[in-house]
C-alpha cells in the first residue's frame, strides 16, 4: 500500500514538474526567472533539510554525545566509556574554523575565495593524523600468552576486590538486623 | 530579486551553521562528555607528552586564523587579477605544526607493536 502511495506521489509530482515546465516554455518565461524559481525550489530542500538536522540534534534524535569518543570497542576508562580522540577533537576545530570563515569571506567578497595550499596542507595533516588514529585504534597485535595471563590476573584482581566490597556493604546492612534494630 | 533571495539564504546559512557550532560546543561541555581523555594515553590515567603540544598547536591555530581572517580587510585578501583568497598560514607555523602532529602519530605507532599497548 505504501509502495502504491509512493508511486502515485511520484507521479503527480512529475506531471505537476512537466506541466510547469510546459507552461513556462507557452508563455515565454526569461531564463532569469527561470534561475530564480529554480533557486528557490532548491534554496527550500536546502533550508527545510538544514532546519531538521539542526531540530533532531537539538531534541536529541541526532546524538552528539560521541562526536569527539573513540569507537566503543576502541580504548575506554574505568567505567568502560569511551575516551576522548585528539584527532576527531583537532579535525572538529578545523573544520569548523575553515569553513566558517570560507562561508563568512564568501559572503561578504561576493564570490567562492580561494583557499591557500597552506590551509589545504593543515587539514590535510590534521586528516592523516585522524586516518592513523582510527587505523591504530582498529589494528593492534595479537596478545600474546603471557599478556592474557597477566591481564586475567589483573581482572581476576579486580572482580576479587570488588566482591570484598559488597561483602563488606552487605554486613554492614546484615548487621542491624541481626542485632534485632 | 534574486539578489535579496540570496541575501536571505546568506543569513540562513550564517544561522545554521552558528547554531550548530552552538549545539557542537554544548555536547563537549555537558558533564559526561569524554574530555578527560584528549590529553591522556589510551587506557592510561596520566597525561600523554605528545597530546600536550598537538593540542595548544590546535587551540592555537583556531584563535590565530579566526582572529587573522576577522581583523584583516577584504581589500588586503584581494589578489591583484585572481580574486579573493583566505589569508595564508605562516610557514614557521606550518613546521611547528608539522613537528607536534608527526610526534603523536609516531607514539600512536609506536605504542600498537608495544606489549600492552605501551602502557606500564
Amino acid at each position: 500500500m505504501t509502495g502504491l502511495r509512493g508511486i502515485i506521489v511520484s507521479v503527480l509530482v512529475m506531471f505537476a514538474v512537466f506541466a510547469l515546465a510546459a507552461y513556462a516554455v507557452l508563455s515565454g518565461i526569461r531564463a532569469v526567472d527561470i534561475a530564480l524559481i529554480g533557486f528557490i525550489i532548491f534554496g527550500t530542500i536546502i533550508v527545510l533539510f538544514a532546519a531538521g538536522v539542526l531540530y533532531q540534534i537539538g531534541t536529541g534524535q541526532i546524538s552528539l554525545s560521541g562526536i569527539i569518543s573513540e569507537p566503543r570497542e576502541g580504548p575506554s576508562d574505568a567505567e568502560g566509556n569511551p575516551k576522548a580522540s585528539l584527532s576527531r577533537f583537532q579535525f572538529l576545530v578545523f573544520t569548523f574554523v575553515v569553513a566558517g570563515l570560507f562561508l563568512m569571506l564568501s559572503i561578504e567578497a561576493g564570490q567562492f575565495v580561494k583557499i591557500p595550499d597552506s590551509v589545504l596542507v593543515l587539514i590535510g595533516l590534521s586528516g592523516t593524523g585522524f586516518l592513523v588514529g582510527k587505523a591504530t585504534s582498529t589494528i593492534r597485535e595479537p596478545e600474546t600468552p603471557e599478556d592474557a595471563s597477566k591481564r586475567k590476573v589483573a581482572e581476576a584482581k579486580e572482580l576479587r576486590r570488588k566482591a570484598e566490597e559488597l561483602e563488606a556493604e552487605a554486613e554492614d546492612l546484615i548487621e542491624p538486623v541481626k542485632n534485632g534494630e | 530579486m534574486i539578489g535579496y533571495v540570496v541575501h536571505w539564504f546568506e543569513w540562513f546559512l550564517i544561522i545554521w551553521l552558528g547554531l550548530l557550532s552552538f549545539l557542537v560546543a554544548k555536547s563537549l561541555f555537558k558533564p559526561t562528555a569524554p574530555r578527560k581523555g584528549l590529553l591522556y594515553c589510551n587506557g592510561a590515567d596520566f597525561i600523554n607528552a605528545e597530546r600536550v603540544p598537538l593540542f595548544l598547536v590546535t587551540i592555537g591555530f583556531a584563535f590565530y586564523y579566526t582572529i587573522q581572517t576577522l581583523t584583516l580587510p577584504l581589500s588586503e585578501l584581494k589578489h591583484p587579477d585572481n580574486g579573493y583568497w583566505m589569508p595564508e598560514v605562516p610557514e614557521e607555523f606550518l613546521y611547528i605544526f608539522f613537528g607536534a602532529q608527526a610526534s603523536f602519530i609516531t607514539g600512536k605507532i609506536f605504542r600498537v607493536f608495544q606489549p600492552n599497548g605501551g602502557r606500564q
